[in-house]
């Protein structure tokens, strides 16, 4: 335990914190995070998670063709990605639980009953005021929508230039559909390039140098 | 700490630097140790198989240590974006697998212009020439020989290109349209499986690594060969200090990240392969009686001269598909049209345009690689669907000048978790980096204008550089007075110490650098294989016309 800040370790099996850059034991917390994120996520209130989700629809407006970004679970994706009251914040998206609930809860019910244009205005008001929870929730909501599996589907169906997008790199990957080297195109390729060899090499006019220091 | 154990040669460092010289010891029967800070990657620990491999770019897998911040990683301050990876590979764990050589006119810079710091190199094209074709056989790297902006390289082997996509055949044919040089790129990607190591399946994540092997790194194509024949790898073990007495460096006290304890470790000759930060940063916190400005400083050049190439990222969208989300993510192709000086422009070296993948949906909407993030409300759909897929980036990187005053020192207030200081680095753009990347950023979109981009984006010249590659700042060179090391990797100051890395490389050419460190780690290991009782015996370091020959 940090005494000092008061602060448990990262919640991610870690020992114990260091105090400050330069202090005894170092400027680093040790730890690495989870892939997926927190094993225990972060709960939200029932009213918390309809904020979200409406921050969620305003940031991705619903659509015909797609699923909507309230329909497809990040309140439990953001709970996974966010930091637990009382732990360092050390990893992208940087946003701690007790600041992070906070803007939810100050947004609250009239959030949620507002109109599109409405929300929308409330969330221009977070994005003009730099509030940090604004680049915190927008990130989370990129995030997390287009890893949805639902929504790569749709991006299959609905985004020509991704109809073979698959979402996980691995096992796949996408050599089943790449276009290889053509013969025409190659033959063409060494049409052009030069080099010196290493006795050609000769000082430059350096009298032509245009910048200044 | 009680006692000590000793060893023919200690290595520090288990990258490409470490790896490579270690390879080319293993079968001597020399008793061989490498300490590695960091641990050795397993599969499990790559997101590639998950949902949310794009988000974990940016925490446990994201480039900078000081943004990462693992165990294993210690801080780096300063205006400085560094990134690197503290592990069994190094990072080239998180590479690209970017494949170039340096031309011939990379070694003699100096005679070229000798600008700022630049001097020629100790050694010619000519010279290393057989190390690249070795290194290339032993890492696995897919392309095309025949470009004739190179010399002949009809030593080195090959496996099938990676297939170029619809991105690469289209920057292709703009460079082809334009009447440029243009060639497919050589890459540190296997496209025939070999042991252990499955083929390219054109995923396209390399930067986080990868889990099948694929990707061309030490972790997969030497160590489980080095430790095999019995080279004593020791992942989690950090330097504390390098050890030094009567002007031959005796080896070094580390802390095994295990259990906390100290170790020293005796040998009869010490590699050190840190990185073009890491091995100055040792360097410079070895300070110690007689050495009081730090190991291999007599002369003050230890960190000095760092350069990272001058960067600039563009992207270009069409109104069709690209695809760039599929393939390796190492270049299909590059063009070299720009490499060479042409006083007309009024600036001295070049660049390269290589041609990058994209990632998945996510990258698209966070904004790709030049920031240019998608609107949220109203118009967010229609931006997703005109922008994601129709992407097209090319790194601009250029060639920056070696300058004095960039360079890695220590930082006296910050440590890492185990006491050590931590680097700090100063690095500014020179004027002329700055002209030559903003030449580049224009010349990459008038070839993808040609081609039909309709709308583009660029970070413009960036400060700091993405700094994938550390360079310069334990250069190589011709005397005592204007480098740190000799032409073989000696340290002028300590004969038994060798530095093979980032940091040996004399200039930065305008390739990605890793395929030099490669061969430049054969060619020591080699070296030390083959005077090995010289090095031992010797009291100081002889010069480059006096040093023993292969």
């Amino acid at each position: 335990m940090n005494d000092a800040l008061g602060e448990k370790p990262a919640p991610f099996g870690a020992p114990e914190t260091t105090v400050a850059p330069g202090w005894g034991g170092g400027f680093f917390e040790t730890g690495r995070p989870r892939l997926g994120g927190l094993e225990q996520p972060v709960r939200f209130t029932d009213a918390q998670a309809a904020v979200l989700n409406a921050l969620a629809d305003t940031i991705i407006p619903p659509h015909p063709d797609w699923p909507n970004a309230s329909e497809v679970d990040l309140v439990a994706f953001c709970g996974r990605y966010i930091t637990p009251s009382g732990y360092k914040n050390k990893h992208f998206p940087f946003a701690d639980a007790d600041s992070f609930t906070a803007a939810l809860d100050k947004l609250g019910q009239a959030f949620v009953d507002a109109d599109p244009a409405e929300r929308a205005k409330a969330l221009e008001a977070l994005e003009k005021a730099e509030d940090p929870f604004f680049e915190q929730i927008r990130a989370l909501v990129y995030y997390g929508y287009y890893s949805r599996p639902e929504v790569v589907i749709a991006i299959r169906r609905n985004v020509p230039a991704g109809k073979d997008y698959h979402g996980p790199p691995l096992p796949y990957g996408y050599i089943q559909s790449l276009e290889p080297w053509d013969e025409t195109t190659l033959a063409q390729a060494n049409e052009n390039g030069s080099y010196l060899e290493t006795e050609q090499v000769t000082r430059v006019d350096l009298s032509k140098l245009t910048w200044t220091k | 700490m009680a006692g000590y154990e000793e060893v023919d040669v200690l290595i520090i460092g288990a990258g490409p630097g470490g790896a490579g010289v270690a390879y080319e010891l293993k079968d001597t029967g020399a008793k061989i140790v490498c300490l590695e800070q960091g641990p050795w990657v397993t599969p499990p620990e790559h997101p590639h198989y998950h949902d949310e491999w794009e988000i974990e770019k940016q925490r446990g897998w994201a480039y900078d240590p000081n943004v990462r911040q693992l165990p294993e990683d210690y801080p780096v301050t300063g205006t400085t974006t560094p990134y690197m990876m503290n592990n069994v590979g190094g990072s080239t764990v998180h590479y690209a697998g970017h494949w170039p050589r340096y031309k011939p006119v990379d070694f003699r810079k100096g005679t070229e212009h000798g600008l700022e710091g630049t001097i020629d190199w100790p050694i010619s094209y000519e010279d290393l020439a057989p190390f690249y074709d070795r290194n290339d056989a032993i890492y696995g790297i897919s392309g095309l020989l025949g470009d004739p902006s190179y010399p002949d390289r009809k030593n080195a082997q090959r496996d099938p290109m990676v297939l170029p996509g619809k991105l690469g055949l289209k920057y292709a044919k703009a460079s082809r349209d334009l009447g440029w040089h243009w060639w497919p790129s050589d890459n540190a990607v296997i496209t025939r499986p070999r042991e252990n190591r499955e083929a390219d399946v054109g995923h396209g994540n390399e930067l986080s690594g990868s889990p099948t092997g694929s990707l061309s790194t030490p972790a997969h194509a030497h160590w489980p060969y080095n430790v095999r024949a019995g080279v004593d790898l020791r992942p989690m073990s950090r330097v504390e200090t390098i050890t030094a007495e009567g002007g031959r460096a005796t080896g070094a006290v580390y802390i095994d990240r295990n259990t906390g304890n100290r170790h020293e470790i005796r040998a009869k000759i010490v590699v050190l392969a840190a990185n073009g930060i890491g091995s100055p940063r040792m360097l410079l916190a070895s300070a110690q009686k007689g050495h009081e400005n730090g190991l291999a400083n007599s002369n003050g050049m230890v960190g000095k001269y760092l350069m990272h190439h001058v960067f600039a990222f563009c992207d270009s969208w069409f109104d069709e598909p690209v695809e760039g989300f599929k393939g390796s993510f190492g270049s299909p192709m590059y063009s070299h049209e720009f490499y060479h000086t042409d006083m007309d422009r009024g600036f001295v070296n070049g660049f390269g345009m290589q041609v990058a993948r994209s990632f998945g949906p996510s990258y698209a909407a966070m904004g790709t690689h030049t920031g240019y993030t998608a609107p949220w409300g109203e118009k967010h759909r229609d931006f997703f669907a005109n922008h994601f897929a129709n992407h097209l980036m090319v790194f601009m990187f250029g060639e920056d000048l070696p300058v004095e005053t960039n360079a890695v020192t220590l930082d006296p207030e910050v440590t890492d978790s185990d006491g050590i200081p931590a680097a700090h680095v100063n690095y500014e753009l020179h004027p002329n980096d700055i002209a030559l990347a903003k030449y580049g950023i224009e010349k990459i979109f008038e070839a993808t204008r040609a081609v039909g981009a309709v709308e583009t984006n660029d970070t413009g010249v960036l400060y700091p550089p993405p700094a994938w590659h550390l360079m310069g700042t334990c250069r190589m060179g011709n005397t005592p007075e204007d480098s740190v090391l000799n032409k073989w990797c000696q340290t002028w100051d300590l004969p038994n110490l060798f530095v093979v890395d980032g940091s040996t490389l004399t200039t930065g050419g305008a390739v990605n650098p890793t395929s030099t460190i490669g061969a430049l780690a054969v060619r020591a290991g080699e070296y030390i294989k083959r005077n090995y009782d010289h090095i031992t015996s010797q009291r100081t370091t002889p010069s480059n016309a006096d040093a023993p020959t292969m």
